[in-house]
């Protein structure tokens, strides 16, 4: 495997910081009951870190996707490469996030508990592939 | 509750701080490095603690550092550089002036960016990561909770005077970063500056090290016996070395070793203790055998060591090793005029927290039915020109024209004479007070000074005080104060005693620079009987209006 560049790495860290961060800022920092039962607060939480997940300098939220699109954005096929498989799975669960933005906007999707639990599940994984990829990138 | 301070440029963390952190309390957030030095500046309770965002997105013109010609790379890179960095360049321009605020930057180790110096930025005593990856608030209250605790702690346990000046400060500061690692540390400044206190209370504390500080003052030691005391002895080495015995060398090892007077050390010694510097290794006397030596040395001095390499009394290798680019002066008392009240309200507290002192105070406190505070006696020094006194709090209060005494006194023998003289001021005061059988009727509330819980210092003692320690005469003459008496034909006595106490008031009002309030208290011993004394002025023929332009002179 190649070194990553250090522009790359750069890339790799914001998106860590942009995406990986504040996609569960709020909502990882409930307890774990608030998830399994489910409650305005959580769903206000999840609203937030996805659907709001960064807000520009003129004070518009970007939701989730938007936020991996602008850090991909530009990224070479090698690089696309050598960033695989972790930027793989996060665009994966990313995209899942995507498909169900209306039930997201209305808070229903969070009613129910299956996918509340795939919501969590899809927010602990962009974190962690994340990590991993920006500790693969530095060397570490 | 601590009063929180965060820098960030949305308010993702002040969301989530509020919630998880409902006991502090948060004062508006700063978006940049221009807000938060206005949030610090006029926040109305003093900002506790800092939690800095690392990532800030916002306008070009509010990044630091304001000029960015000089920054290469493409401009768009280089904005994006410092938008992700920008939290870093924004501790970089507060520690300057705040060195010793609480700061938790908002990333973890892990996180900081390429090229950022982890080591410095772990180096600086207050500046915090992270513990953890991503932020968990609860992680995060622990290490609130954590650091505020141990600020309290280090506040309680700090008996090094370091004040509120930014120059001790950024010298505190300084010192944490050269208290680590082994490179020796060359402290000077005057006699009874703290040198000492300082190598054993703040360098070796800070020093990370796990063995013990030893002190040594070359300037007690005799030359024939010093270097069995730095480096030790074997057996038979000498008529009377019955017995090996180890130097301070070997019982700083791991630990702290501070040598005062490093001056007074010979040249023949210096060259070993270069040799311990040098290859941490020494010899004691009479001995074959190399030993390994581990100390952080801290010497001390009031000497010129420059000007006694070149006057061939200190070898310049040994100089050259003892780091004398970071050497650090302390300060005199007289340099410290600029938060003198500070400081004396320091060392009233100290001087109050043990022995006789103590004492009085309990006794004092007994007899007027003074609550007690589960750390002593409160004590705070209230000028009547500085603040108001505090209900339920035993105050010592001291006449603006005695602190005007003691911040102009030239402190030859610095803290050290600051500290006898206001510990012999608690002493004498509170003595005639305690002795006092009659006790004090119930004063009326709006006069402090007669107060029970409001101690006055007498202006009388102070001046007695400071004339015990005055080391020269005062030159005869009118204009430094001497009294001069001329008996002519006819003079009536009356007549004489008048011209002796027309110039003894001119004298005093012009060494208490006019405070009239200060003189009645002297004289009187009643600082509200101010005009008695301009009329008893008035009587004698004093122009009062050509003394004020002397004072104002």
């Amino acid at each position: 495997m190649s070194e990553f560049s250090s522009s790359l790495t750069e890339r790799l860290m914001s998106l860590k910081h942009d995406l990986g961060k504040y996609v569960a800022w709020q909502s990882a920092n409930l307890e774990e009951a608030e998830w399994r039962e489910g409650s305005a607060r959580l769903t206000r939480a999840v609203q937030q870190d996805v659907l709001g997940t960064r807000t520009t300098r003129g004070g518009a939220s970007q939701p989730a996707w938007i936020v991996y699109e602008m850090g991909v954005a530009g990224m070479s096929l090698a690089e696309r490469e050598q960033t695989s498989p972790e930027l793989g799975r996060v665009e994966e669960r990313v995209r899942w996030m995507q498909s169900i933005e209306g039930g997201l906007t209305s808070g229903d999707a969070l009613n129910d508990r299956g996918l509340r639990a795939k919501m969590q599940e899809a927010q602990q994984e962009i974190r962690a592939c994340l990590s991993a990829l920006v500790r693969r990138a530095r060397g570490g | 509750m601590a009063n929180i301070l965060i820098i960030d440029d949305q308010d993702t963390y002040l969301e989530l701080c509020e919630r998880h952190l409902p006991e502090h309390s948060f004062v508006p957030p700063a978006r940049n490095f221009r807000e938060a030095g206005e949030r610090l500046r006029t926040s109305p309770e003093p900002i506790d603690l800092v939690l800095l965002d690392v990532h800030f997105n916002i306008e070009d013109a509010e990044l630091l550092p304001a000029d960015k010609s000089h920054l290469k790379g493409a401009p768009g890179d280089v904005t994006e550089r410092l938008r992700r960095t920008q939290g870093f360049k924004i501790l970089e321009a507060l520690r300057p002036v705040y060195p010793d605020l609480p700061v938790i930057v908002m990333t973890s180790v892990e996180d900081l960016p390429i090229g950022l110096d982890a080591e410095r930025l772990d180096a600086e005593d207050y500046t915090y990561l992270l513990d953890d990856e991503y932020l968990d608030a609860r992680a995060l209250r622990v290490q609130v909770q954590s650091i505020l605790a141990q600020r309290e702690d280090t506040r309680e346990d700090e008996t090094f005077y370091w004040g509120t000046t930014r120059v001790m400060r950024s010298l505190r500061q300084r010192l944490s970063v050269l208290a680590r690692g082994q490179l020796p540390l060359i402290l000077t400044g005057p006699t009874g500056s703290g040198k000492s206190l300082l190598a054993r209370e703040h360098i070796h504390r800070r020093s990370g090290r796990s063995g013990d500080f030893v002190a040594v003052d070359l300037s007690t030691l005799p030359e024939s016996l010093m270097a069995a005391h730095l480096f030790g002895v074997v057996k038979g080495a000498y008529t009377g070395a019955t017995a090996n015995r180890e130097g301070v060398i070997e019982r700083a090892k791991g630990g702290t070793l501070f040598l005062d007077e490093i001056g007074n050390l010979s040249l023949e010694l210096q060259k070993s203790l270069l040799l311990v510097l040098q290859d941490h290794t020494y010899r004691p006397v009479g001995s074959v055998e190399e030993h390994s030596s581990d100390v952080k040395l801290v010497v001390a001095t009031n000497e010129d060591l420059g000007l006694m390499v070149r006057e061939g009394r200190f070898r310049e290798d040994l100089l050259m090793r003892l780091n004398p680019a970071t050497a650090v002066r302390l300060p005199s008392l007289r340099d410290r005029k600029d938060d003198f009240e500070d400081l004396l309200g320091y060392f009233l507290r100290r001087v109050c927290a043990h022995g006789y002192n103590k004492d009085l105070l309990d006794q004092y406190a007994r007899r007027h039915g003074l609550s007690r505070e589960e750390s002593g006696i409160g004590v705070a020094v209230v000028t009547q020109k500085s603040g108001a006194v505090q209900d339920g709090r035993l105050t010592f209060l001291l006449h603006k024209s005695s602190a005007a005494l003691l911040r102009d006194f030239d402190w030859p023998g610095n803290f050290r004479q600051l500290e006898m003289v206001l510990s012999n001021l608690v002493t004498f005061t509170l003595v005639s007070l305690v002795e006092d059988s009659g006790g004090s009727s119930p004063a009326p509330p709006h006069n402090p000074a007669a107060r029970t819980d409001v101690v006055p210092f007498p202006v009388k003692t102070v001046v007695e005080l400071l004339r015990g320690f005055s080391v020269e005469e005062e030159p005869a003459g009118e204009e430094e104060g001497g009294v001069q008496v001329f008996v002519r034909p006819h003079d009536t006595l009356n007549g004489v005693s008048c011209d002796v106490e027309r110039q003894y008031l001119e004298h005093l009002y012009l060494k208490l620079n006019g405070d009239l309030e200060g003189m009645a208290a002297l004289l009187l011993e009643d600082a509200s009987a101010g005009r008695k004394v301009q009329l008893r002025m008035n009587q004698l023929g004093i122009r009062l209006r050509m003394l004020q332009r002397r004072v104002r002179s």
